[in-house]
C-alpha cells in the first residue's frame, strides 16, 4: 500500500493505518530503534510509541514523506529511551559509539543552543550533506542517523570495515571544517 | 552544544537523505569480471565449434551418395619437379558444374608444389569442366619432370546450380612440357627399339633398360630427372625429309586417342631429318600408338613459323558424355 493510502486510513481513523504502517515499515523502524537502544524489547516499544504518535498527529498532519516521518517519530521514541538508559548507565547499542565519534567535532560545551541556532545548524548539515556524493552522504546517514554498526556499514556499502571507519573520519573531518566555516562551532 | 543534542538535531535532516539512506545498495558491478567471464565463454564455444566447422568443410566423399556414386573424377596432378626449368607457375583451376551441383576446385599447381584437377562428374549431366594447366615448353634437354598424375582427390565447394542439363562436350585443356631433340640425319639414328613409327607417335611404357633409357633421352631430350621406370612417356618421331625445323603447337586428346598439331618449316634444299619430341603422359592414362595421330600445319615463312612456337604447349581434352 502506498504511503497516501496508509495517510488516508490514518485520516480516516481506521486502525488497519497501524498494521499497514506496521507491515510496510516495521521492519526498518524497528532495526532504527534496535541501533539506538540496543534492545528488541525497546525498539518493540519505540515503534508502538511512534505509531502512537502518528496515530495521534495524523490528521491534522499530513506529512509529505510518511516513511521519513515514522522513522523520525521511531527515533525521536528511541533517542528518549537511550537518553533515559544514558542517564542509568546501562545505555548500549551503536548510538554510544557514533555519538562517541560526534565528540570529536561537537564538543560537549553543556550550553543549550536556541531554536534558531538549532535551526542554523541543522541547514548547515543539510548543506553538508548536499554538498557529498550519494555513497558517502547514505554512509553518514546510515551511521549517524541510522546508527547502523561499523560492520553493518561494511556489509551494506560493500568496503571493509577500516575503509568504512577511515571515511567516516574524513567525513566527520569535512562536517567540522564546514560547520566551522558556518561559524556554528 | 553536545553530541548527544546534535545526534538528536540529525533527526530532522532532510527527507531525502533518510529515504536515500534506507534503499537498499545492491553490489557494484565489477565490468573487468563480466568481461573476462564473457571472454572465457566466447573462447570456450570457439574451441567447440571451430573443429566442428573444420570437419563440415564440403568434400566429394561428402557428396550424396548418388552424386558420389557416378562422380567421375579427373585429377590433373603433377609434381614438383623441380624444376628449375620451369620459369612459370602452373595453375589449375577446375569449376565443374553438375545437375545437382556445382563443383569447384581451386588448384594450386606450380612447378614446386603438386597440381591437382579434380573434375567431378554428376551422372545425368553434361558437364563443362576447363582444365587449364600451364608449363613452358622446353627446347633443350635438360631438366625433368614427373609425368602429370591422375589421383583421386576430393576438395571441393558444392553450390547447388539451376542450370539446365547440357549435352555439349566436356572441354579440358592440359599443359604439359615438351622436351625437345636434337635434328638428326638418317644416318645418325642409333638403334631405336620398337615401336617407333617414323613421323607417327608412339607411347614409351616405363623402361627398365639402362641403355634404352640413355637413348631416349639422348634422343628425345628426355630429362634425366624423370624416370622412365615409372612413369610413361609419348614419343613422337618426326622425318622431315624438306622440313628446316618442326614443334609440336598443340593437341587434343579425346575418347578415340590424341591428335597432336605439329608445325613444321619448309626448307628450300631438300635434306633429310628427323624430329623427336617426348611428352610426359599421365602413369592412369591409357594410349595406345595406334590412337595417335599428327595433323600437321606445313609453314614457308619462318616469322610465321616462328610466331606459333609458344612457350608452352596445351592438350585440350574433350570428352563426351551423354546423359545416364
Amino acid at each position: 500500500m502506498k504511503d497516501q493510502a496508509i495517510i488516508r486510513l490514518f485520516e480516516q481513523r481506521s486502525e488497519q493505518a497501524i498494521s499497514e504502517s506496521s507491515r510496510q515499515y516495521g521492519a526498518l523502524c524497528r532495526s532504527v530503534a534496535r541501533n539506538i537502544t540496543g534492545s528488541d524489547e525497546d525498539a518493540e516499544e519505540c515503534l508502538n510509541d511512534a505509531m502512537l504518535a502518528a496515530w495521534n498527529a495524523i490528521p491534522p498532519a499530513k506529512p509529505k514523506n510518511f516513511c521519513a516521518y515514522l522513522l523520525r517519530l521511531v527515533r525521536n521514541a528511541a533517542h528518549d529511551r537511550y537518553r533515559a538508559a544514558h542517564t542509568e548507565k546501562r545505555s548500549a547499542a551503536n548510538l554510544a559509539g557514533s555519538i562517541d565519534e560526534l565528540e570529536e567535532i561537537i564538543p560537549d560545551r553543556g550550553d543549550v543552543i536556541s531554536e534558531i541556532e538549532r535551526r542554523e545548524m541543522l541547514d548547515a548539515v543539510n548543506a553538508f550533506l548536499k554538498g557529498l556524493p550519494q555513497k558517502q552522504r547514505d554512509l553518514f546517514v546510515r551511521r549517524y542517523w541510522y546508527a547502523d554498526s561499523i560492520a553493518a556499514l561494511s556489509d551494506r556499502f560493500h568496503m571493509t570495515e577500516n575503509h568504512v571507519t577511515v571515511t567516516l573520519s574524513r567525513l566527520r573531518k569535512r562536517l567540522q571544517k564546514h560547520l566551522g566555516k558556518e561559524g556554528l562551532l | 552544544m553536545n553530541p548527544t543534542a546534535f545526534s538528536e538535531l540529525l533527526t530532522d535532516i532532510s527527507d531525502e537523505y533518510i529515504v536515500s539512506a534506507a534503499k537498499p545498495r545492491s553490489k557494484p558491478v565489477h565490468w573487468y569480471q563480466i568481461s573476462a567471464a564473457a571472454a572465457a565463454i566466447v573462447l570456450l564455444i570457439a574451441a567447440v565449434v571451430y573443429p566442428k566447422l573444420r570437419i563440415q568443410t564440403p568434400e566429394i566423399a561428402e557428396l550424396s551418395e548418388s552424386t558420389a556414386a557416378s562422380a567421375e573424377v579427373i585429377t590433373a596432378a603433377t609434381d614438383p619437379p623441380d624444376l628449375s626449368c620451369y620459369a612459370e607457375t602452373q595453375t589449375v583451376t577446375l569449376p565443374v558444374q553438375t545437375t545437382e551441383s556445382s563443383v569447384t576446385v581451386p588448384v594450386p599447381a606450380s612447378t614446386n608444389v603438386p597440381v591437382s584437377a579434380v573434375v567431378t562428374e554428376a551422372d545425368t549431366p553434361i558437364q563443362t569442366n576447363t582444365i587449364t594447366e600451364a608449363a613452358p615448353i622446353r627446347t633443350d634437354a635438360a631438366v625433368s619432370t614427373e609425368p602429370p598424375k591422375t589421383e583421386r582427390t576430393a576438395t571441393a565447394t558444392v553450390v547447388p546450380v539451376d542450370s539446365p542439363v547440357t549435352t555439349e562436350p566436356q572441354t579440358t585443356a592440359i599443359r604439359v612440357p615438351l622436351w625437345k631433340g636434337i635434328p638428326m640425319h638418317q644416318d645418325d639414328y642409333p638403334e631405336e627399339p620398337k615401336p617407333m613409327i617414323s613421323g607417327k607417335i608412339t607411347v614409351c611404357p616405363p623402361v627398365s633398360d639402362d641403355e634404352q633409357r640413355e637413348y631416349y633421352r639422348k634422343a628425345y631430350g628426355i630429362p634425366t630427372e624423370y624416370d622412365l621406370t615409372q612413369h610413361q612417356c609419348l614419343l613422337i618421331v618426326l622425318d622431315t625429309f624438306m622440313y628446316q625445323d618442326a614443334a609440336v603447337i598443340g593437341g587434343t586428346l579425346t575418347d578415340n586417342g590424341l591428335q597432336l598439331k605439329i608445325a613444321c618449316l619448309k626448307k628450300k634444299n631438300m635434306e633429310n631429318s628427323t624430329f623427336h619430341f617426348a611428352l610426359p603422359i599421365p602413369d592412369d592414362l591409357v594410349m595406345e600408338p595406334e590412337n595417335c595421330t599428327a595433323e600437321y600445319l606445313i609453314l614457308t615463312d619462318e616469322t610465321e613459323y616462328q610466331a606459333m612456337l609458344t612457350d608452352s604447349l596445351t592438350i585440350e581434352i574433350r570428352e563426351q558424355e551423354g546423359l545416364q
